[in-house]
């Protein structure tokens, strides 16, 4: 059995705290603190989710706008990312609702790909790796959102299944079949890309 | 959790991660905080605007004070016309108009008297006759002593003539005395 992924602590220490006590006063700077502090875990999230660098840029600032227009009612106490993780998520949702459709296969994996080429690799490898890669984009696109962000929210983001269940706003137990179910219709997804039975 | 869940996911990390670069999250932090204050500033001037009386915004722009007079003057139009259709006689208001009704309203019964009165004027000069339009002396152009007994008082407005209304007055009462004597002589 595999443990828990490894991940960043996101138990709301005393200084955090300080900085959301503040910024509910309406202290910009303490907001300004928070959002380096979370900043590129938000991105993460959006970027995965939208697979888009311009849709994860809007996506990442509209969270902390909408966090700082609501951080009145954020309980203190209560660790920040899942609060700032769902807002993401739920942003993420809005986004493909309103474009009724599915995020487009974006360019900037292929062009990371591409300057992960090195001399000592096997062109050969780094072919099928491509290839690879670009069917497990396809087949992830194919997903319903909610699966999508799930397996985001697990693989990317490396959040427990208590947080993948307060980002999404539901129970552990969900969490868990929806992931299992989301890693079936992936694989389904891959095999139906790749001409293999799953 | 199965071992290929672990290589799938560790696949979909690798697939579904971007690094945009140090640069893009140095400047972060200030990019959200002037989206906050715009939108900041955006929300006071929506609440200013609700503040406002409803019919300041109408004077507020070139577009809408326009529209404004426009319908203004519609209004009036449709006020005045509605009034006239309404109360005809009110309509006969100005001078002229109001000194021409009677005169109108009696034309008839004096035609009568001067044919009845003046059997050798021909039909054709009777109505005119009658009218005093181009009556004789005495007639179209009554003197008036006093302060305005140079003048002339037409019957027609009540106004008082200069002196080239004088003139034709006088010419035209010539020239009908002339056709008055003639018929007499005939």
């Amino acid at each position: 059995m595999n443990p828990e992924p490894q991940r960043i602590s996101r138990a709301p220490s005393e200084d955090e705290t300080g900085l959301v006590r503040a910024a509910q006063s309406g202290d910009a700077k303490a907001f300004a603190e928070i959002v380096l502090r979370y900043q590129r875990a938000v991105y993460r999230v959006a970027y995965a989710l939208t697979r888009n660098a311009t849709d994860a840029d809007d996506l990442a600032q509209e969270t902390f706008v909408r966090a700082w227009g609501a951080i009145g009612r954020f309980e203190l106490g209560q660790p920040m990312y899942p609060w700032l993780s769902r807002i993401v998520t739920n942003l993420a949702f809005s986004l493909f609702r309103g474009r009724k459709r599915r995020p487009e296969t974006p360019l900037e994996p292929l062009l990371e790909s591409g300057r992960q080429w090195g001399i000592h690799d096997d062109p050969a490898d780094h072919a099928a790796r491509s290839e690879h890669d670009a069917k497990l984009q396809a087949a992830f696109a194919g997903l319903s959102p909610e699966h999508q962000a799930i397996l985001a929210l697990r693989a990317v983001d490396d959040q427990s299944y208590e947080e993948i269940a307060q980002t999404l706003g539901i129970p552990v137990g969900t969490v868990m079949s929806r992931l299992s179910r989301a890693r079936a219709e992936l694989k389904k997804h891959l095999g139906g890309h790749t001409g293999e039975t799953p | 959790m199965k071992p290929e869940d672990d290589e799938l996911d560790a696949d979909l990390k690798r697939v579904l991660s971007h690094d945009p670069g140090e640069g893009y999250f140095r400047d972060f932090a200030s990019r959200v905080t002037d989206r906050i204050a715009a939108d900041a500033r955006a929300e006071a001037a929506r609440a200013e605007a609700a503040r406002t009386p409803w019919w300041r915004g109408l004077l507020s722009s070139p577009r809408a004070l326009a529209a404004v007079g426009g319908v203004a003057v519609v209004a009036v139009a449709a006020g005045i016309a509605f009034n006239v259709m309404r109360h005809p006689a009110d309509a006969l208001r100005t001078a002229g108009l109001r000194g021409r009704a009677p005169a109108e309203a009696e034309a008839p019964a004096a035609g009568a008297v001067a044919r009845e009165t003046s059997p050798g004027t021909p039909a054709l000069f009777a109505g005119r006759a009658a009218r005093g339009r181009d009556a004789g002396p005495g007639v179209g152009c009554p003197r008036r002593r006093g302060a305005h007994d140079h003048g002339c008082w037409t019957r027609r407005t009540g106004a008082h003539a200069g002196g080239a209304r004088r003139r034709v007055g006088r010419r035209r009462a010539g020239a009908e005395r002339a056709r008055t004597s003639a018929c007499a002589n005939a």
